[in-house]
């Protein structure tokens, strides 16, 4: 379910009362304490749901840049993706005495932020499917390869043709891809998280390094003979 | 377990070693120094080493160098989450509009919700009504049961305790405890309902008749059984649901999803031949294929939508709400729900008395 208000109204009408809100807010109280940027993410997470908002808020600075970064990935305008991690951590927010503890907070908020994403795409084009949802292949414009112990021509010419044969396989393949390599992320989480089997990320991560590599030799092979 | 650094042979095994990962994700000092090193040590290993910086720099695409600057959003992000339940530590004043606004949002979602709850357990007080087709009867043992049934020609809408609507259609009533608050949600149905239920996984939703019975978590779909009639059939709008047969122990039961319908027919006093197909057929009730999609729709006609399926009366204020319009997919809310977040977009409020619902909102610019 997506609602979208009408953000300068909103303004409007905020400009209008912002004392009854400082109001408000003030009698409001803090629930629990001692929590901090280096408390775990089930802590927090059981925190958050009895009430502390705080935890909470780490929770969400911890996550934000890795679901920004991955929200944007499907190649949606950086403004929802910004609205969609908004809204899910206003929803948790709201449907904390109804949350469940879980076993990966990361996972969690991946998946319910893949899901609101593709949520927003079906609510543009009526029959957006998981096939809909795209992944984006750009490349920083420029890397810098020393910090890398490359020299940077080397590592451009290599880059340039990986690109060339990442860009070659299937969208759902590069996803898993950068959750695992990237997120770091068990085959578990990543199977969970685009709803196919164990066998099949397994499959995709296996295919698609190979692939790559196979790819890789063929074109070794060609620029051998040819230059 | 990363390999030791001496088994790192082809490019597949750096991408595997978590330290390798890291070290190109972040370039710290310290890996810097171990992976000098290592190229030192094994120069024979570099073509595979550079080939892996390639793979995942690709892998990674833009997010290589976009690590760090999320620090801003994220902070931004923190604040309207204080906004939310009014804590600010800064105690600044209200120089992010925004989150303060939500915040009141959310509040008057809170105020008008509190206002139904009173509104109910007022409803459910008031046996006058009961001479419109609810009866309350008293049971010591659970709470007080009520009943409503629907002796008009055409459909009606009743709104359970848990937020639930169901669409009643003629000749059919329905039972349930006035306060809903055990382990499960059980209403008991006599003839055909259509059902949009509150998400709550933690209380399953079940729809009993005399021949079978229907469990969910939140969804919408149609039970139809009438006594004395030997099929029953149960259509899956959105969600999934879970049906089974009278008799049948739970093992048994059918996972429905939308846009399925099983019909089970009474033979020899035993339920048997389901037939599941798709859910569109003459039985199909109009609010099953309605979308309650709404995209920049003028409100009068979203409420005028409203009114049809569920066939109460909306009152509000032509001239002042006509600027106002509704950007939603309301495909399983229950009717409560709708009205509630169709107000919250137009930020105006509703009053629910019997089936007639009265809107008043200062209008839209």
């Amino acid at each position: 379910m997506i609602i979208f208000i009408n953000m300068q109204l909103s303004c409007q009408v905020n400009r209008r009362i912002p004392r009854l809100c400082q109001l408000i807010k003030h009698c409001v109280f803090k629930l629990l304490g001692n929590l901090d940027r280096t408390t775990d993410d089930g802590a927090l997470w059981l925190a958050y749901r009895n009430g502390d908002n705080e935890a909470l808020g780490v929770i969400a600075e911890r996550y934000y840049g890795a679901l920004r970064r991955y929200g944007v990935k499907f190649l949606v305008d950086e403004s929802i993706v910004e609205d969609c991690i908004q809204d899910l951590f206003l929803d948790l927010w709201q449907n904390r005495e109804r949350i469940s503890q879980t076993p990966s907070v990361k996972f969690y908020l991946f998946k319910a932020i893949r899901h609101s994403i593709l949520g927003h795409m079906r609510y543009q084009q009526r029959f957006a499917t998981e096939e809909s949802l795209d992944w984006d292949t750009s490349l920083p414009e420029n890397f810098n390869a020393e910090s890398l112990l490359i020299e940077q021509e080397t590592l451009n010419g290599l880059v340039a043709q990986m690109h060339a044969h990442m860009e070659a396989l299937p969208k759902r393949e590069r996803e898993a891809l950068y959750l695992r390599y990237y997120e770091n992320m068990s085959v578990a989480d990543i199977s969970g998280l685009m709803g196919v089997n164990r066998q099949s990320v397994s499959n995709f991560l296996q295919k698609g390094l190979t692939r790559i590599r196979a790819r890789w030799f063929v074109t070794m092979v060609l620029n051998l003979f040819f230059f | 377990m990363d390999r030791p650094d001496y088994d790192l042979n082809a490019p597949e095994d750096f991408l595997q070693n978590n330290r390798f990962r890291d070290w190109v994700k972040h370039r710290s000092l310290e890996d810097k120094i171990f992976w000098e090193d290592f190229l030192n040590r094994y120069p024979e290993k570099r073509p595979a080493y550079e080939k892996a910086v390639a793979m995942l720099l690709v892998i990674f695409g833009n997010a290589a160098e976009e690590a760090q600057d999320a620090g801003e959003g994220a902070g931004r992000l923190r604040e309207m989450l204080s906004a939310a339940t009014g804590i600010d530590p800064a105690e600044t004043d209200s120089s992010e509009p925004l989150p303060l606004w939500r915040w009141l949002r959310w509040s008057a979602a809170a105020v008008l919700v509190i206002g139904l709850g009173f509104w109910w357990s007022r409803a459910g007080r008031d046996s006058r009504i009961a001479g419109k087709g609810i009866a309350v009867i008293g049971n010591s043992a659970s709470g007080e049961w009520i009943i409503r049934e629907n002796q008009s020609q055409t459909i009606m809408l009743v709104n359970l305790p848990d937020g639930s609507s169901v669409l009643l259609s003629k000749g059919s009533s329905i039972r349930f405890v006035k306060e809903m608050n055990g382990a499960e949600r059980d209403v008991f149905l006599d003839g055909e309902g259509f059902f949009e239920v509150v998400k709550n996984p933690a209380k399953p939703f079940l729809v009993h008749t005399d021949k079978l019975t229907t469990r969910v978590l939140g969804t919408s779909f149609r039970v139809k059984s009438f006594p004395g009639q030997a099929e029953a059939e149960v259509a899956v709008k959105t969600g999934k649901v879970a049906v089974l047969a009278d008799g049948d122990d739970a093992a048994k039961s059918l996972m429905l999803y939308p846009n399925q319908r099983v019909s089970l027919i009474r033979k020899n006093d035993r339920l048997v031949s389901s037939v599941t197909g798709p859910a569109r057929t003459e039985a199909t009730i109009p609010i099953e294929i309605e979308p309650f999609n709404f995209q920049f729709t003028p409100v009068s006609e979203a409420f005028k939508t409203l009114e049809t399926h569920y066939a109460v009366k909306i009152l509000f204020d032509v001239e002042k709400m006509s600027q106002c319009t509704v950007t939603a997919s309301l495909k399983d809310e229950p009717f409560l729900e709708k009205v509630r977040l169709i107000c919250l977009a137009t930020e105006a409020s509703f009053i629910v008395d019997g089936d007639i619902v009265s809107i008043s909102g200062a209008g839209c610019p």
